[in-house]
Order: C-alpha cells, then structure tokens, then sequence
C-alpha cells in the first residue's frame, strides 16, 4: 500500500512529543493539570488530523481531473518537465496566457 | 485534580461578630473576596433593616460626589488615577468625610450662585455698552440729517410738514436675540400700524447665557415712536419677545459719560469674576486630585453596610450573626481575615462555625485569565452543578479545535490569530482603558480563545492545503500529468489515473492534502469524502469522550448502578453501531485503492453509507453476481458481524430502559420487607400497618416518576447518538462552504486585478483597489461573519452533542462579597 514510513514518523513523532513527553517534564504549579490536559488534547487532535488526512489520499480511487492547460502549467512551473522551446511559437504563446491564467 | 476539572468544595459557615468588629471584619472579607453571604432576613424590606441610615448618608455622599465629578468634567480637569485602592475607612472617619464632602459641596455651590449673579451683571452691562455704541450711530445719522435740512432722511418723514420745530420723538432701546428679529419686527409694524420706526443693529460677538452656559447671538434695537400709547404699546411687545430694555439718555454727553461708567464697571467686573473662576478652578482641582479615592471609600463603606443589614441582631450578647459559604481551601485565609479585622477593632475575637447542610453549595470554579473565557462558554450554557465535572478543560482544546474544522484556512486563521494574539500581547493597556463598547468587549475578553482558534484555524488550514483559496506545493505534488503533446492538445479535460505510476508516484504528499487537489476540476467529489469522513469520525471521539467523562461523576457521587445501568449499555450502543461506522471508514481508506487486485480496485470499493443503512435495516444476505469480481461486502464474515452488532446494539436499549427502575423496584421492596420485619417490636400492629401501606403507596408513585424518567433520558440517548452524529456533519458543511466562499471571492475579484490591464502599468493601478476590495471582503466576510457562523456551530457542538452525554447544569454560581467586583460594577455604572 501505498504509505511512506518518513512522514508518518516524523508528524507522528511530534505529537507524540508534545502529547506524552510534555506532560511528563512539565514544573510544578497551580495549572499543571490543566496544561497537562491541553496538551494531550491538542497532540491527540491534530495528530488525528493529520493521520486521517494521509490516510484518505493514501490509497487514492480518483485521480484528479485537470484541465490541459492546467496541465501544462503544473509541468512547468512545479515538475519543470516542460521547457518553453517544446512547442512551436503560436501554441506557446497560447498556452502560455492559458497557462498564466490558469496559475493564477 | 485542579479546581477547574470539578468546582470547588463549599462549606456553610456561621459567624458571629461583635458589634464592635462586624464592620472592619467585613471590610477586611471584602478585600479577600472569598466569601459568600447568605441574607438572614430576606422578609424584611431595605428601609426596616438596621444600617439603613448609614446607607442613606452613603448614597447621599455618593451624590455629592457625583455632582462633584460632573463639575470637575464640566471644566475639563483630569481626575487624577493613581490605581491605588484605598482601605474602607473607619465607621467614624465616615462623619470627617461627610463634613469634607459637605464643605465642598457648600462652597462649590456658593461659587457657582456668585459666578451666575456676576455674569448676569457682566453680560448687562456688556449689552448696554453695545446698545451705547449701536444707537450712537443712529443718533449721529439723526442729528446729522437733522442739520442739513435739505435731505430727505427716514427719520424725517415720520415729523408731520406742516410741525413747528422738531416733535420730540420718545424712543426705546434694548437688545434681542437674533433669531427674533422677523417675528418682533412684524409685530411691531402691525401693531402700531406702521407709527414706530425700528433700528436694528447686530452685535457681531456671541454673549454667554449666564443661566444655560451657552453662547447666543443677540441685536441691538432701537424704537422710535411718538405719544405715550405707541410707548406702552411697543413696551409690552418688547416684554413679550423677552428683550432687555436698557435706559439711554437722550443727550450726547450724558450718552458718552454713560458709556465711560459702563466700562470702568466692566472692567471691575471682569476682574472680580476671574479671581471667583479660580477659585472654582482650585476647588475643583483640589477636588479631582482625591476624587477617585473618595469614590471608591464611599463605595465601600456603603457595600459594608449593604452586607451587615444580611445579618442577624444577636440580641444577647450584643452581636451580629451571619451565614455564607467559604471554599473549604480558603477557611485559614477567611480566619486570618477575621482575626485582622478584630485586631483593627480591639474587640473580642469574632467566631466561625462550620455548619452542616443538605442545601446544594453553590459552584465556584477557580479561573484565570486564560480560563476564564472558557468557563464563561459553559456557564453561559448552564452553572454546573456543584461538584460534577466541569467540560471547560477540555473544551479550551476541542473549542478551537472544532471551530478549526470549519475555519480551516492558513490565511485566514493568520489574520485571526493575529488580532488574538495582540490582544493578548497589549492585555494590559486595553484592559486599563474601559470602555462601553459592547463588541469590543466581547472580543477582547474572547482574546484567549481568538488566539487559540486562529492558531489551530493555521494548522488545520495547512492540512486541508488552503490559504486564501491557493494550495502550497512545499513537499511536491505526487500527481504529473505525463501525458504526450497529441493527447493534450485534443483532450481539453484528462483525468490522472492513481494506478499509473507514471502519473501517481504511490505515496501520498507527506503533510496535508495534495496541492493538485485545489486546481483539479472533481476536487469537491474528493473534498467532500474528505470532510464528510472526518466529520463523523471526529464528532463521534467527542461523544464517546462526552460518555466516557460521565463515568467520573457516577463514581464521585457514588451512584455504581448508574454505570451498569446507564453508562455501559450507553458506550455499547454507541460503539457497536457508530463505533463500527467509524471502523468502516478506516478499512476502506486502507483495504481499497488502485494498482490491487480487482476485488479491491476503486470500481469495488462499496458506499459506506449504504452499507451501513443495510446493516441497521437488518437487510437480508446479498450474494456476490455471478462473475462479478466486486463484492458488496468489504470482509469476510462482515454479514455475520453486522447482525451480531445490531443485535447487541437492541439489547442496549431495553437494558438503559429497564435495569435501572427494576433495581430500584427490588430495593425499595427488600427495605419495606425489612422494615416490616423489625416494625412489630413495641409498636402497635395497627399502626406499623398504615405506615407501611403509607410508604407502599409513596414508593408506587415514585415508581411511576422512575420509570417516565429513565424512558425520557433513553429515548433522548437512543436518538439522540443518531441525529447529534446528523449534528457533526456540520463541521463538513461549513468547511465546504467556507472554502467554496473564499474560492468564489478570489474569482470573482482578485483575479479580475491580477488579469487586468495586460503588460503596461495600468494592471497596478487597477490591482491596488481590486486587491483593498479583496482584503476588506475577506475581513468581513470571511473571517468576520464566517467566524461568527463558525463559533456558533461550534458552540452548540459543545452545548448540546457533547455536553448532553454528562452535563447536568442544574447548578448556581458563587457570587463572593468582593470589593474588586463591586467597584469594578460601580465604575462602568458612572461611565455609563
């Protein structure tokens, strides 16, 4: 299946920092409790967040539907698998204003 | 545990006070503020209770010192605020005060009648100079066409041609307002028929109005006229329009030492009446430098007096008796109170007694500033009831939390988060200015939460990948439309496929939702799984954590067959059906997906929502077509499982509807057999039969009351765990709609500006307005009105799905004696 052990590490490793180790090496005071309890409800959630996130997009059943400019825009400006010279002069300007248009 | 996580515990105390030392010893309670007392004499009216004379001599000072405060900023001197907080003083330091307060009142007053009598004067003798001035020059015009003869002047024509010598014309002068001038005039020409001749002149200063303070604008006038009827005639209308008539000598050197008296007389005047203005001024100033702190001592004094007229007259021993509830944590502090109190007084030690009661203590939760806002939240909501858990804790995560799900926006949040945490960084500034501003202060004593909601609204905009409507490619997108120059080019729209690695790199962006999502064309179909998912999924956490929380008020108040009888068929119920949904999500998400065998491809992947409406209709078993590599089930065995859940899920039910009662029943009837049992020694047959007949017929009845009551609370359980699940999809609904409303706000106008003007400089131009549009709907819509939606939302998540499940509410608060309070009340009441 498709998940990465890296991210799932790390974010989950963050949390757990905040939610178990935290409280533990919290001083002393009035508030400890509270805090104790704000933390652990806070890791908890956006850990959760996160996981439910990844999980949802981990086994995809759609695939995004794109327009072809948009497309082309994504190769260029975030893959850079497409170079300007790939196209003949007219189509590129074309593309291009589509191109902008549609990054905007 | 901390206070917060249950309310505090109260102690009923009785506390006698010796005449002597009652009021310092509540004046020093009223510093602590820790006490809360119990009025002893609630029949009795205000004016028949014993302080009643020294409140009426305190609301008098008040009043003396209110008219103070308004002369003071009637001038416009500063009070001086030096934040001190004065000590009630003495009883007998009260008549000192009241004799200052009277001596200034007095003199204040003196000075006020003289200014008004000296202005009045002033403001005559400014207006005859002015009429000495103005009807010289109609004077000169007389004479002087007087003495050429020839000329034909106005004054001229009204003397008869055939007159020896000029007639003595009479004349009247006098100033009136302006504004009167038209009406006078007509007046006067009807009613003389046109005999009377007017001159008017306007006085071109405004003259202060010695009764209202205000500046007026006022003319000059002078009538002539002949014979003493027109004279009578033009006085009375003179009266009637309330102008001033002053005498004018007829002959210029009379006119001219006149006006030579009037000056000296003005300037003497002036001089007198500036010395009396600084002298006010002294006073007041004098006054505003101590003002505050006469305030707050009066203020005090007469909450002291308000509070001893709640006790008793211990009429023996000469003493005063009263009752209020204490924090049992504060006992000491309230002791150490009392006992610096009768130090003050130099009289016997005032006594306090526990007292034991069967009256509910009221609740008090010990907050600060951070937790205070949140305890507001619930107690706005319902006071808890004393001594049950207390959902603010948790709340100052979920309420955020919750509110983020639905606000989620990188963008937004930030601006959110923002204005919290200036609110929070200059606390101390904002706080010290107080103002009346209704919204301003809900905002700013929300400024905890606005910061905590802004903060969570970033993170959780970051996962769904929103910031003003854009996504941010910061790990790299999984998905490349690898696709040949042919395909483009005749394919307007081409979907990616997930099982093409190509297309797809088979792992997911490692934080957050994948920026391609925000430009593709079906990302609502893809959203919407998303939102709806998480919805139910998260609102169903809150409520089993809203069951499980109500474990700990079963156990602390005792009550063990309300966990077998109520809490375990509750948590059985809602795991076995909702529980399970939530468990359907988790498979799907992992078991189905592309690039799998085909009895997991997407093709195969069933509804959830179908499947769980079929497990609780209890639908027959489907078997899977002929060929058909799709089955509806996602396990094996789920068919079985299913029924078996369902079923355990029913049991539930007779199970919160009947135990409880039953147990009840069986009780009750052991305890009369018993009764019965020990009932025949020494007591009379006959009698220990209608006693029992008595309490068979009571328990009857409150059978009845148990029963209606436990079908009440498990109807409102059974269907309520369905419609507050219902309830959670908000949280999707309003997410949608908020990213779809600041999608539709950068379309629809940002764009226009960044499209706008093609190469030359006017796109500039034309972005800087279009983008001020943009960013003030953004504040006002998005993160004003959509914030407020998405609190409210919020709230009531709060209020009704989560504390439903364990939250009584039936409590009241704790209201200390505090002087903090009371002067905190009596300061918005004067700026009002």
């Amino acid at each position: 299946m498709g998940a990465d052990a890296v991210p799932i590490a790390v974010v989950t490793g963050f949390w757990a920092v905040v939610g178990i180790i935290l409280p533990f090496i919290l001083g002393k005071g009035p508030n400890k409790g509270v805090i104790q309890t704000v933390l652990v409800i806070t890791a908890v959630t956006s850990w959760l967040f996160w996981l439910l996130c990844y999980l949802h997009q981990m086994n995809p059943l759609i695939g995004p539907q794109l327009h072809n400019t948009t497309i082309l825009a994504i190769r260029y400006l975030w893959d850079g698998t497409l170079s300007l010279d790939d196209f003949n002069e007219t189509t590129t300007t074309n593309t291009m204003e589509t191109t902008t248009a549609a990054a905007i | 545990m901390g206070s917060l996580f249950r309310s505090e515990e109260m102690a009923l105390c009785q506390l006698f006070l010796q005449s002597e030392s009652a009021y310092t010893c509540v004046s020093e309670l009223g510093e602590l503020g820790l006490v809360q007392f119990r009025d002893l004499n609630p029949d009795v009216n205000a004016f028949q209770r014993k302080f009643v004379n020294e409140v009426r001599r305190c609301d008098e000072m008040e009043r003396k010192l209110r008219y103070l405060e308004r002369e003071i900023r009637k001038d416009g001197i500063p009070v001086l605020d030096t934040g001190e907080n004065p000590e009630a003083p003495m009883p007998r330091e009260m008549i000192d005060l009241e004799a200052t307060f009277e001596k200034l009142e007095n003199e204040l007053k003196e000075v006020n009648s003289n200014a008004e009598a000296l202005k009045r004067n002033y403001l005559e003798l400014t207006e005859l100079k002015h009429i000495l001035k103005k009807t010289q020059v109609f004077f000169d015009e007389r004479e002087g066409s007087l003495e050429s003869g020839g000329q034909t002047s106005l004054t001229q024509n009204l003397l008869p041609e055939d007159s020896k010598g000029p007639i003595q014309l009479g004349f009247v002068a006098g100033v009136i307002l302006r504004e009167r001038i038209p009406a006078f005039e007509r007046m006067l020409w009807r009613a003389c028929r046109g005999n009377v001749f007017l001159r008017q002149a306007e006085i071109n200063d405004p003259l202060e109005d010695p009764a209202t303070g205000e500046q007026v604008y006022k003319s000059v006038f002078i009538i002539f006229f002949q014979g003493d009827q027109l004279k009578m005639r033009v006085k009375k209308i003179c009266e009637g329009f309330r102008a001033t008539m002053y005498p004018c000598p007829e002959a210029p050197a009379d006119r001219r030492e006149m006006a030579m008296g009037v000056k000296t007389r003005l300037d003497d005047l002036s001089t007198v009446l500036s010395q009396t203005q600084d002298h006010r001024h002294r006073v007041l100033v004098s006054a505003a430098r101590n003002i505050r702190a006469w305030m707050m001592k009066v203020w005090k004094i007469k909450s002291i007096y308000h509070t001893l007229n709640m006790f008793n007259l211990d009429v023996i021993q000469n003493g005063l008796i009263a009752e209020c509830w204490i924090p049992v944590a504060n006992l000491e502090d309230v002791q150490l109170a009392l006992r610096r109190g009768t130090e003050k007084s130099g009289s016997l030690p005032a006594i306090l007694n526990r007292l034991s009661t069967h009256e509910a203590p009221p609740t008090f939760h010990r907050t600060n500033k951070f937790t205070k806002a949140f305890q507001a939240l619930i107690d706005a909501y319902g006071v808890a009831t004393y001594r049950e858990i207390n959902p603010a804790p948790y709340t100052i995560i979920t309420f955020p939390f919750l509110f983020a799900i639905m606000f989620g926006d990188v963008g937004h949040g930030i601006i959110m988060a923002l204005f919290g945490g200036w609110m929070v960084w200059r606390e101390k500034p904002l706080s010290a200015k107080k103002t009346d501003n209704e919204i301003w202060n809900i905002f700013f004593g929300g400024r905890y939460i606005i910061l905590l909601m802004g903060m969570f609204s970033m993170y959780t905009g970051l996962i769904y990948n929103d910031i003003f409507s854009k996504a941010l490619n910061i790990f790299g997108t999984s998905w490349h439309g690898n696709y040949n120059e042919s395909t483009l080019l005749t394919n307007k729209e081409l979907t990616l496929d997930p099982g093409n690695k190509e297309q797809y790199d088979q792992y997911p962006y490692p934080f957050g939702l994948d920026p391609v999502w925000q430009i593709a064309l079906n990302k609502i179909n893809f959203y919407n799984s998303y939102k709806m998912k998480i919805s139910i999924i998260f609102g169903i956490i809150h409520m089993l954590f809203g069951v499980i929380l109500s474990v700990w008020n079963h156990r602390f108040f005792n009550k063990p067959m309300n966990i077998y009888c109520e809490f375990i068929p509750q948590i059985i119920f809602l795991t076995c059906l909702f529980g399970y949904l939530v468990l359907l999500v988790f498979h799907k998400w992992v078991w189905y997906g592309a690039g799998g065998a085909d009895s997991v491809s997407p093709n195969c992947a069933p509804s959830i929502l179908i499947t769980f409406i079929n497990m609780v209709l209890m639908k027959g078993y489907q078997p899977t077509p002929e060929g058909d590599p799709c089955s509806p089930y996602m396990y094996a065995g789920q068919f079985g499982f299913q029924r078996f859940l369902v079923c355990v899920g029913l049991i539930c039910v007779p199970w919160m509807l009947i135990a409880k009662p039953f147990i009840l029943h069986r009780n009750n009837k052991r305890k009369l057999m018993m009764s019965q049992a020990n009932g025949g020694e020494g007591v009379i047959e006959e009698g220990g039969g209608e006693a029992a007949a008595a309490a068979a017929t009571e328990e009857v009845h409150d059978m009845g009351e148990i029963m209606i009551h436990q079908g009440i609370h498990t109807i409102e359980y059974v269907l309520g765990s369905v419609s507050h699940t219902a309830s959670y999809l908000r949280l999707w609904a309003l997410s949608l709609a908020h990213a779809q409303l600041s999608e539709v706000l950068w379309q629809m106008v940002l764009r226009v500006g960044l499209t706008a003007g093609g190469t030359g400089g006017v796109g500039g131009v034309v972005t800087y307005f279009i983008f001020a549009a943009w960013a003030s709907l953004t504040i006002a819509i998005l993160v004003l009105m959509e914030g407020l939606s998405a609190f409210l939302h919020t709230l009531r998540l709060h209020w009704v799905e989560f504390q439903s499940k364990f939250y009584g509410g039936g409590g009241y608060a704790f209201v200390p004696f505090a002087f903090e309070t009371i002067l905190e009340h009596a300061e918005t009441a004067v700026t009002e």
